[in-house]
Formats: C-alpha cells, sequence, structure tokens
C-alpha cells in the first residue's frame, strides 16, 4: 500500500511536470477590457504627429510592427488592403518599434502602406501597451477600449472576424500564434 | 542680334557664391520651420537621476522580469524591450512614483508574470511558503524514519560457524602439499 502512495505521488509530479513542459504558451494581456494607453507619435507621411485621443470615436486597429520582422512582411499587404476596404471608418495605424528611419520608411514603400505610421521613437508605446514582440495587433473601439489583442501575423480572416467584433463591440481574449511574434530581443546599440 | 558676353571671372564667383548661399539658407529655413517630411525625432536623452533615486531604480529594475528573456531581470538584460522598460522605470522615478506604483503600472500591462518574485498575499503565499514547507516536511520525515531505526531490535548475530570442516580441509591440503 505504501509503495503504492509513493508511486502514485511521483507520477502525479512526473504529469504536472510533463503538462507544465507541453502546455501552449500564452501570452498574458491584462490590457483587453481596459482604456488603450494614450500615445503621441511623428507620423512618417508629414511632420506632424498623431495622438490616439485624436481617434475617439472611431474604431481603431494598432499594429505595432517593425521593417527587420519578417512575420511583418506577410501581414502588411493584408492590413493595407484592410485600410482600403475598410478606412476611413475604421482607422488604421501602424507604429514602428525598434526600427530605424530609413529601414522604416524602405519598408512603407515597398509595401505601399498609406494608412496612419509613425515611429515609437522612444519605446514608450511598446511598454504601454505591454509588447512582447512584433507583429502584434490591438483592436480598440469608439470609446478608447482595447476589445482584443492579436499576436503575430493577421490573415485577411483574422482581420475581418476581429473588425466585425470591434463593429459589434464584442470583448475577445487574446487570439493569434505567439510563436511566430519575433520577440524584442536584439541587443540595443 | 547680339550673343550674351559671358560673365567675368569675378562675376562668375559672385553668382556661385549667391547660389551656395541660396542653397543654404533654403535648408536653413526648410529646417527651422520644421517641413523636413524625413525627419523622425531623435530618441530622447537618458533620465539624469539623483544617486538615491538611481539607487530606487536599480532595485526596481531587478524586480522587473525581462518579458522577452529567459529568467533575466530588466537591469541584465541588454535587450531592446528591457532598454526601453529601463527608461520608462527611470521616468516613473524621476517623476516622484514609488516602487509599488511602478511595479503596478507593469502588472497592469503585462500582468504578475513581470514581476520576478511574487507578492507576498493572497494565493501567492504558497510559493513563498512551499519551499520552507517542503524542507520541514523532508526534515520531519527523516527525523521518523531515523527514530524507526532506532527503535528497532538489533539483528541478532549470526549463528556460530563451526570451523572444525574447514580446518580439517586445511589441514589435509597442507600435508598433501608437504
Amino acid at each position: 500500500m505504501k509503495r503504492l502512495i509513493v508511486v502514485l505521488v511521483l507520477a502525479g509530479v512526473v504529469a504536472l511536470f510533463a503538462w507544465a513542459l507541453s502546455r501552449e504558451q500564452t501570452l498574458a494581456s491584462p490590457l483587453v477590457g481596459k482604456a488603450a494607453p494614450p500615445f503621441s507619435m511623428p507620423l512618417f507621411a508629414a511632420d506632424s504627429t498623431l495622438e490616439l485621443a485624436r481617434l475617439r470615436g472611431t474604431p481603431v486597429v494598432l499594429n505595432f510592427w517593425a521593417s527587420w520582422c519578417l512575420s511583418c512582411r506577410d501581414e502588411a499587404r493584408v492590413l493595407e488592403a484592410g485600410w482600403e476596404r475598410y478606412g476611413p471608418g475604421v482607422a488604421f495605424v501602424g507604429i514602428a518599434v525598434n526600427d530605424e528611419e530609413r529601414a522604416s520608411r524602405d519598408f512603407i514603400r515597398r509595401y505601399g502602406k498609406t494608412y496612419l505610421l509613425g515611429a515609437d521613437v522612444d519605446g514608450s508605446a511598446a511598454v504601454d501597451y505591454g509588447l512582447y514582440g512584433v507583429p502584434e495587433t490591438f483592436f480598440i473601439d469608439r470609446d478608447g477600449t482595447i476589445l482584443a489583442r492579436h499576436i503575430g501575423p493577421l490573415s485577411t480572416a483574422d482581420l475581418d472576424r476581429r473588425i466585425a467584433e470591434l463593429e459589434a463591440g464584442v470583448t475577445s481574449a487574446v487570439s493569434g500564434d505567439p510563436s511566430r511574434v519575433q520577440p524584442l530581443t536584439i541587443e540595443g546599440p | 542680334m547680339t550673343r550674351p558676353r559671358p560673365a567675368s571671372r569675378p562675376a562668375r564667383g559672385a553668382l556661385w557664391a549667391g547660389a551656395i548661399a541660396l542653397v543654404v539658407v533654403a535648408l536653413a529655413t526648410t529646417r527651422a520651420a520644421g517641413q523636413d517630411p524625413a525627419r523622425i525625432d531623435p530618441a530622447p536623452p537618458p533620465v539624469a537621476l539623483t544617486p538615491e533615486q538611481e539607487e530606487l531604480a536599480a532595485e526596481i529594475e531587478s524586480m522587473l522580469k525581462c518579458p522577452v528573456c529567459r529568467s533575466q531581470s530588466v537591469r541584465t538584460s541588454r535587450s531592446f524591450m528591457a532598454e526601453d522598460m529601463s527608461r520608462r522605470v527611470r521616468e516613473m522615478v524621476a517623476e516622484g512614483k514609488s516602487k509599488e506604483e511602478i511595479r503596478d503600472y507593469f502588472v497592469a500591462r503585462y500582468g504578475d508574470y513581470i514581476v520576478l518574485a511574487p507578492r507576498k498575499e493572497g494565493f501567492a503565499w504558497t510559493v513563498w511558503l512551499l519551499p520552507f514547507a517542503l524542507v520541514a516536511g523532508g526534515a520531519a520525515t527523516i527525523v521518523v524514519v531515523t527514530r524507526r531505526w532506532k527503535g528497532r531490535a538489533p539483528p541478532a548475530p549470526p549463528p556460530p560457524v563451526s570451523s572444525s570442516r574447514w580446518m580439517n580441509e586445511l589441514e589435509r591440503e597442507l600435508k598433501e602439499t608437504e
């Protein structure tokens, strides 16, 4: 009997470790359902700054990206097509993080991006939004509340579904593919 | 029809000087007016802190986990993300925010996961107490098992082995070899 208990306890410990190692890695997102942190950033296209508060009253697709991020290339055209389809009723905003200005501009030109694109110059927006890597996209409703967070590149189907939820005011959990997020681990200068 | 006379050497020099001056003035006024569309403001300079504030910032940075690293604090990591977080910590310290306020700010964005050491409250107490409980349990087990071993009757001595048979055998073999 004693041996059986010992074996059962050991089996339980092994099972616990196996579960911890095998479970899907998810990224916490306490910001969903909360007010979107305000930010102000210089825009690439014009000598002006964009403040999130100016977009109050319009649903916002807020995308964090970088020119060095491979997954961002996959979603660049998806976002531009989304902007052409849903804008300006839905505002599309792209924030380049940890990127060089010239590289960002080349990326914008190469992928024909025309929506509101600026740079997170001091990294404050990345920290304010609890970023792990790029690409990550936040869906903000008319009242400035974050309704959803998508991790990894967006597909057209993802974008359509999220915008439908945004317009319906549906709050949803974090979605996406964390394995396709490129962490901001590159060493600084 | 008269052909225009080529400018004399001094006049040509004056033209060049004028053109260069015009370009310089145009560039200067464009920059001053902020009309250069290629300009994105450079990153702000590092936040200057007093020695006491430096100490507090270092303590908070050591408390926060770098979210994109493996088991590294914001203080020890050199990743972009850690540098951005460090800058935010320093800004908040300079604003006079307390350690708890700064921790709450990061927890509100990343969750409890961002703090290397969990808070001493609620369910998080188990993380603090479990190791001590396990050590105490292990020590108690060792004491109980040792006492049981001590309490047992000593093992009976092995029965005396009659060696006469082996002695006889040995003597016989020795005689044979002689």
